[in-house]
């Protein structure tokens, strides 16, 4: 708590400034962006400290600093952000995958006997009914990175990995997880987000060099939803990207639980909202569907005909006529407009490609044929 | 705002230092673009230092060069020479900028667009009335960002242009629009020791000047502290502790020298009339209306103040 000063400091602190010239408007911007040297600064402070004038100018024109653009969003924080989210994710996804497996844990002995006698022993070190689908279709999942097991440490309470290893009580590892997914007979699409749930890595913000899954999706190779002359396409967002934003954005309420299929006699079933998908119409429409049918128009007060749409995990690239080109680091809900500009020329053709590699290397294609790339997340720039 | 004539370039002849520096920084400070050659570079930054400080020795010469923003620099001085493509990247790039800092700042569009526009006349080195001079830009000496540069000349004209406004409300004005004004101050007012007068002067010379430049912005201004905090780059619980340290510290020092000056310590404390901090908003404006003839500005402004 400040005290507050006495009034005799107050009254000489108001009292009328001795006539001297305002420091020039340099000056002042380089007080208000700490690039003075110390003398500079010490003299502009002392004539701060006397003059209203400047003081206010000083501080209009610190609060009309720009938002944070794309280069000045702090990472760690979205990673912290993301661990946030990622722990009672994990905490959620292991009484799920807890509770199905308890479920079939439960119902073993019943359908153990009815695949002996259906099958006629084909089989016979299989386990009833899980081995063959779990570890197939656990083989086609990307491989983990080697950080993934790291994080996934960290999520997972010592007694949760030990139980893994040693039996006894019903705890499971993040590949028993994924594979009980995949065993309780839940879409590919859930499948590859319950491997997301226990496997969380993807939810750090890479270093510019770490190798990021290569989700980008160019515009006009992209599954085409409408055909258009205008390479109509449809981006979809990475699914464990997306499963972290949906997450976070409606608080873990697309999480529910149903019944799953007849197979699995009522175990549990977690499906989680579908992950958007990015499309531009047949008139050049920027569109994201977060529902199925149900689709959004993006950047419609844009006059742009837009032509292409590319999604790494929660970076949106559209570009269209004229050089347009728009970047969203938040999925798709704020947008800045990115001017690809060489020698003072600003880019006029259209974008008609959009690739990235990850969120830090891309290019843009133009229908002149030029091609643009940029290694720092678009910050700048090069003509090829 | 007073603010200096320009000078004309003197062309003085670039230093040593100056050739080194402008031969090493050519091409990121993109001057090719604009026609301009390495000792056309060199011309440039020897004006602008010139402009700073005429009176830099040359052995700071080098640490003012390294600290200048030379492609902001150079693309400020191509404009002024009026070269389109230099016109064209300054629009690309900060057009869209000023304008959302002029809104952000007037908080009003219209008001926005016609202190933008009349920034961007300026800028281009014309007056409202068409007459021909120098561009603004040339007080822009590469000390900060170019954009932020825009930021402090849009708010140093909004702030001329709030109390040009001020100046020009006529009463009949004022009153319609629903001023009051206060009943005209007693005569007297309570006689102050001299000594707490120059007790207290003395203490705030001796602070330094973010000290006093602090006390000014809270106790007067009525900054709150997370805009000090921004300004200065500090977390708000930073500039609270240092707040209550200067002032504590002010306070204890004042304290002191009027009992060494002969008083006792009941009447120190009386003649300094200490406050409580929720009686000091009401001192504080007092004490601004003691200062100043005319409302000051953050009195006008104190709604949007917070």
């Amino acid at each position: 708590m400040n005290r507050g000063i006495p009034k005799s400091v107050g009254d000489a602190l108001a009292s009328p400034r001795p006539a001297e010239e305002h420091p020039s408007s340099d000056l002042l911007n380089g007080y208000v962006e700490h690039s003075l040297s110390a003398a500079e600064k010490a003299g502009v402070a002392m004539h701060l400290a006397a003059c209203e004038e400047c003081r206010e100018v000083v501080f209009l024109s610190s609060g009309a600093t720009e938002e944070p653009s794309v280069t000045a969003i702090a990472e760690p924080a979205r990673v912290w952000h993301g661990w946030k989210w990622a722990v009672p994710a994990a905490a959620l996804l292991a009484l799920a995958s807890s509770i199905l497996v308890e479920h079939r844990e439960r119902l073993a002995p019943v359908r153990q006997a009815a695949t002996q006698t259906s099958s006629n022993q084909a089989n016979p070190v299989m386990s009833p009914g899980v081995a063959t689908s779990s570890v197939a279709e656990r083989d086609h999942l990307p491989p983990k990175p080697a950080s993934n097991a790291a994080l996934a440490a960290k999520l997972n309470p010592p007694g949760y990995q030990r139980a893994t290893t040693g039996g006894g009580k019903k705890t499971f590892s993040s590949d028993q997880i994924a594979s009980a997914g995949a065993v309780a007979g839940t879409s590919s699409q859930n499948r590859d987000e319950l491997a997301a749930f226990s496997n969380p890595a993807p939810t750090t913000v890479p270093p510019p060099q770490a190798a990021v899954p290569h989700n980008a999706t160019a515009t006009s190779s992209a599954g085409a939803v409408a055909p258009s002359p205008l390479q109509t396409a449809v981006a979809q967002q990475p699914p464990i990207a997306h499963t972290f934003g949906a997450l976070g954005r409606s608080g873990f309420q697309s999480l529910n639980k149903s019944a799953a299929s007849p197979g699995l006699g009522g175990a549990i079933h977690v499906s989680i909202a579908p992950p958007a998908h990015w499309r531009i119409t047949a008139d050049g429409h920027l569109e994201r569907s977060a529902a199925a049918d149900t689709w959004t128009r993006v950047l419609a007060d844009r006059p742009v005909v837009f032509r292409a749409v590319a999604v790494v995990l929660n970076d949106i690239w559209t570009g269209g006529d004229n050089g347009a080109l728009f970047h969203s680091i938040d999925g798709g809900n704020n947008w800045s407009q990115v001017v690809l500009s060489a020698d003072g020329r600003p880019e006029t053709s259209a974008v008609v490609s959009i690739q990235f590699d990850d969120v830090w290397h891309g290019s843009v294609a133009t229908q002149a044929g030029s091609r643009w790339t940029t290694s720092d997340r678009g910050q700048t720039w090069t003509k090829q | 705002m007073a603010s200096a004539p320009i000078s004309q370039p003197a062309c003085p002849q670039p230093l040593a230092a100056v050739q080194a520096f402008a031969s090493a920084h050519y091409d990121e400070s993109g001057a090719a673009r604009f026609g301009i050659d390495v000792a056309g570079l060199a011309t440039l930054l020897t004006e602008v230092l010139e402009q700073r400080d005429p009176t830099a020795p040359p052995a700071e010469v080098q640490s003012l060069l390294a600290a200048l923003r030379v492609e902001e620099l150079v693309l400020s001085r191509a404009c002024m020479a009026g070269h389109d493509t230099a016109w064209e990247i300054f629009l690309t790039r900060y057009r869209a900028p000023m304008y959302e800092a002029a809104y952000k700042i007037a908080r009003d569009e219209a008001t926005a667009r016609v202190l933008a526009d009349s920034l961007y006349a300026e800028l281009y080195g014309v007056n409202q009335r068409g007459e021909s001079r120098t561009s603004k830009l040339h007080y822009y000496l590469g000390r900060g960002s170019l954009a932020g540069w825009l930021r402090t000349v849009v708010a140093q004209e909004y702030v001329n242009q709030y109390r040009r406004a001020k100046r020009e409300t006529s009463l009949e004005t004022a009153i319609e629009g629903g001023q009051q004004f206060p009943a005209a101050e007693e005569a007297e007012s309570p006689v102050t020791d001299p000594r707490i007068a120059a007790e207290t002067a003395f203490e705030l010379a001796a602070l330094n000047a973010e000290d006093r430049f602090l006390l000014a912005a809270y106790y007067l201004d009525r900054h709150t502290l997370a805009e000090i905090a921004r300004l200065l780059r500090v977390h708000e619980s930073t500039i609270s502790r240092k707040l209550d340290r200067v002032a504590g510290g002010l306070r204890k020092r004042i304290r002191k020298g009027l009992i060494a000056a002969g008083m006792s310590a009941r009447q120190a404390d009386e003649t300094m009339q200490d406050v409580d901090v929720c009686d000091l908003p009401v001192n504080v404006r007092e004490t601004l209306r003691q200062g100043m003839r005319e409302a000051s500005f953050y009195q006008e402004k104190g709604g949007e103040q917070g």
